[in-house]
């Protein structure tokens, strides 16, 4: 996808699928130059910056669903994938799968696919897989092989024992990777997985591009449009089905850099040195196998196998027993034999029976949706708030107790905005003073309504809760009377024939040719003639009047006028 | 158009990339926001936009919307009506926080040049304001849905709530609302209610309020969490062959899907499913428009068609052939 600016959403129940979202650049570390030339003159300026991204786990917020949902206890069998949905569309392809060097023809399988070229571009690949494991596949004796939190592994060093994600890589290769010393100690979430199990269901190089797809939906009658759902998603599929009556481990593990370690069924990088003497046909014969796509078993090998792996196993690569992945994330669910999805789920939703012609089926008893007898049964409205609550009229006001400020306390009604049946707006030319004036009584039962009185406290309690509110609407009032103020006194003005012009200019000249210090400036740009008073008169005037009184100057702007 | 380059380590390779980003916000300039609206006073917009939120019942506790845990037993639905007076009653009781002088309360009752006292104009104006709060939702709806694109003020308010396990564990659940007094054909989207808001209370609650009153109702399961999987069973899995809008083809062709030849069976060769459908590319079975596709393509011949529930009124509910896909849609009692 290019980067215009993204098609506008699809209609309402519809959605667009796209193979992926590659945003300009992966993540990593760049520099940008920028050359300016003008006749003679030329200018040239260098910056360097990071294009980042998650690496090594995922924050809660980038996951936006998992299928079968976390906990899971009857995931549907036999026939659906397991799959992750990612909040952000780019996200699998913000990484390069691949390290420096290599090249997807390296790991390719299959050479014959359709447009083969496009195969050939390693921005393609996503660097994410979601492993499906069996509870079984990831137990290692007593041990799950699954670390998270402060169990985690370390990046590099071990932890009890279990040696870190990338101890087996070259300080050099992970200095290249963009892990320096500081990080060996660094906790990561890991699952750790015997590889011949790992590669028995990962999914092979080419099927990682498959598995991933990005997807617009049209986000109108979600939950949060807009706030964090644009409706782009991406999404990573597993490639296996579910059986029933199993503990599932679904895993979203980071690939990126790993593909030479012989982790998924593929060819494996070919290196051309090969030592006899140093092969041990055990051994051997697993890596052959890995050569063809085909898991170790670590069983009876025969002597014709070990004679092939002499002539064909090319690799040196140290194949390690158990492989520890990044886990970006987590989830387990079990399956079953009884269908848990988002079907199942909405049949089971509780409805209330009004009356029933079936034997067993009474009238109050609360059954799933889809035991319905939608021919005998009748079903009570699904209203909030009715007479099917213990305590509760069939208008949805609740019998409940006031405590006045008296100490006695009454029985009361109240209700809240949510209602059974529609009430009539009642527009009103003047708010309610206070509560009490929203009180209500209900003839009929001689009962007070408390219901808008506890709205018009509630309301009251948000607003003192909250002081920017406060600020802004005491400012909007005080502004707003200010300018009334202003527009009165000018009126007032304007009738009694002068021009407000004519009078601030009157006032413009008393204060540039007038010795009278001014005290105060008048807001309202008004003043009454004044009499003019030489210096030697105030003087005399206040030393008269305030006897006792220093006069200061020099205590503001207005002092000096 | 900037030039850049991959350093330290390929500093020698040099590629001009576009790195312009979109417009994140372009959207916004195209609807009528709640700061367009109240633009040039600054305090007046920053305390409607307060009061916008009380009248959409944001920061109303739970136990006020629901006083009685009865009322919403886990696994239910409950449809409501909001009671616009007791909305009324919150505004007034915010608003008389501020008027602690007879000026200000003067202020409020003043009358102004259209006749109307200045609290009428501002709860006119919340009436507006409420439906222009859920930004980005309104523009898409001005996209995709004319029916939706305009919204009543001062309108009738209805919406329910609904607690189950569904809300955590399918999120981006999709509810739309249609008003129709036809039973025959009420899920067409001229019929469609808009969304006043769309809100999770809690883990496993929702409340979705409409501007306006749906007779019928639909959930359907998440565009972005559509089950995807393959036909068959375990003993031949296959999988059903799909037009590009996702309709099966009309010669409801299938493939066979293979497993994983060795180790764990439940493996399928995802590979070899992508090479079958490219051969019924060539043989020209499968749409043309599939050609470039990859992912895209597996994609859409593995996602299954979304489960739907509807819910309808009690009085167009027709034993034996519902105007609806599922056989137990039910009355929810929004006849009004």
């Amino acid at each position: 996808m290019s980067n215009a600016n993204p098609p506008p959403p699809p209609p309402v129940g519809e959605y667009r699928l796209f193979d992926r979202v590659l945003g300009p650049l992966p993540a990593g570390n760049y520099k940008i130059e920028i050359e300016q030339g003008f006749d003679s003159e030329q200018g040239s300026v260098s910056k360097f910056f990071d294009v980042t991204g998650p690496r090594w786990g995922l924050e809660a917020t980038e996951v936006h669903a998992v299928f079968p949902p976390r906990n899971e206890q009857n995931a549907t069998t036999d026939s659906y994938v397991p799959f992750i949905t990612l909040q952000r569309r780019s996200l699998p392809w913000e990484r390069l799968l691949l390290l420096n060097g290599e090249t997807p023809q390296d790991f390719r399988s299959y050479n014959q696919m359709r447009h083969n070229d496009d195969w050939n571009d390693p921005r393609k690949y996503p660097w994410v897989a979601l492993l499906v494991f069996t509870e079984d596949e990831l137990t290692n004796g007593n041990s799950l092989g699954i670390y998270k939190g402060d169990e985690g592994l370390c990046l590099v060093d071990s932890k009890n024992s279990i040696p870190g994600v990338f101890s087996h890589w070259s300080q050099s290769k992970r200095d290249s990777f963009g892990i320096d010393t500081s990080m060996d100690k660094m906790l990561v979430d890991a699952v750790r997985v015997d590889t011949s199990v790992l590669r028995s269901i990962a999914p092979r190089f080419e099927e990682l591009k498959l598995l991933s797809h990005a997807r617009q939906v049209n986000p109108q009658d979600k939950e949060q449009c807009g706030s964090d759902e644009d409706g782009w998603f991406s999404i990573v599929m597993s490639n296996r089905v579910l059986k029933p009556d199993q503990t599932y481990h679904a895993c979203l593990v980071s690939l990126e850099g790993r593909l030479s370690e012989n982790i998924l069924p593929t060819n494996p990088a070919i290196e051309t040195k090969i030592s006899k003497a140093k092969i041990d046909p055990k051994h051997t014969a697993a890596m052959l196998m890995a050569n063809v796509g085909l898991p170790s078993f670590g069983k009876k090998q025969s002597g014709k196998a070990s004679k092939e792996v002499e002539k064909e196993v090319r690799s040196p690569i140290n194949v390690q027993s158990f492989t520890n992945l990044i886990l970006l994330h987590h989830w387990t669910f079990n399956s079953s034999q009884t269908n848990g999805d988002f079907q199942a789920r909405m049949e089971s939703l509780n409805v209330r029976v009004e009356s029933s012609s079936r034997n067993g089926i009474d009238s109050g008893d609360i059954i799933p949706l889809s035991d319905v007898d939608s021919q005998r049964d009748t079903i009570e409205p699904m209203l909030l708030g009715t007479d099917s609550v213990p305590g509760m009229t069939a208008n949805s006001y609740l019998s409940t107790e006031m405590h006045g400020s008296d100490g006695l306390s009454e029985d009361v009604l109240y209700r809240g905005p949510l209602v059974a049946f529609s009430e009539q707006r009642d527009v009103k030319e003047h708010p309610y003073a206070n509560s009490d004036a929203a009180m209500a009584i209900i003839s009929e039962l001689a009962i007070w309504d408390i219901s808008h009185a506890s709205a018009f406290e509630l309301g009251r309690l948000l607003a003192l809760g909250d002081g920017k509110f406060m600020k802004a609407m005491k400012s909007w009032i005080a502004n707003d009377i200010r300018q009334e103020q202003r527009e009165e006194v000018e009126n007032k003005i304007e009738e009694k024939g002068f021009s407000l012009s004519f009078l601030n200019q009157g006032l413009k000249s008393i204060k540039e040719e007038s010795s009278i210090r001014m005290v105060r400036e008048s807001r309202l740009k008004l003043s009454l003639p004044i009499p003019e008073i030489s210096k030697e008169d105030l003087a005399v005037n206040l030393g008269e009047t305030y006897q006792y009184t220093v006069v200061e100057t020099g205590g503001g702007k207005d002092g000096q006028n | 158009m900037a030039k850049t380059e991959e350093a330290p380590v390929a500093a020698s390779k040099m590629e001009i990339v576009d790195v312009s980003t979109t417009d994140a916000f372009k959207w916004r300039r195209e609807i009528l926001t709640l700061e367009k609206y109240f633009a040039g006073n600054e305090s007046k917009s920053q305390t409607m936009r307060w009061l916008t939120r009380l009248r959409l019942l944001e920061p109303i506790p739970f136990q006020y919307l629901v006083p009685s845990e009865d009322m919403l037993p886990s696994e239910t639905i409950r449809y409501f009506h909001i009671d616009r007076n007791w909305v009324d009653a919150l505004i007034d009781g915010a608003l008389s926080v501020t008027l602690t002088s007879t000026r200000e309360r003067q202020w409020l009752l003043k009358e102004m040049d259209d006749g109307k006292t200045r609290y009428s104009s501002m709860m006119e104006d919340l009436d507006v304001a409420e439906n222009l709060a859920d930004e980005y939702r309104n523009y898409v709806a001005s996209q995709s849905n004319s029916a939706t694109s305009s919204k009543q003020a001062g309108s009738k308010l209805t919406g329910f709530l609904f607690r189950s396990s569904v809300v955590r564990d399918y999120p981006g659940l999709e509810v739309t609302g249609y008003n129709s007094a036809n039973s025959a054909q009420p899920w067409e989207s001229k019929n469609q209610v808009s969304i006043h808001r769309f809100a999770r209370l809690s883990e496993s609650i929702i409340m979705v309020i409409f501007n306006g009153c749906p007779t019928h109702i639909r959930f359907q399961e998440p565009a972005e969490g559509i089950r995807i999987g393959v036909d068959g069973d375990a003993s031949q899995y296959e999988l059903k062959l799909k037009n590009p809008d996702g309709t099966l083809l009309q010669s409801q062709m299938k493939i066979n899907v293979s497993k994983r030849s060795y180790g764990d069976k439940s493996v399928l060769n995802i590979l070899g499913m992508y090479n079958s459908l490219s051969n019924k590319m060539d043989s020209g079975d499968l749409s043309a428009s599939f050609d470039k596709q990859e992912s895209a393509l597996l994609a859409t011949q593995m996602l299954q068609y979304p489960y739907q529930q509807d819910f309808v009124p009690y009085s167009q509910m027709q034993y034996g052939s519902t105007p609806h896909p599922h056989k137990d849609a039910i009355n929810w009692g929004g006849d009004d």
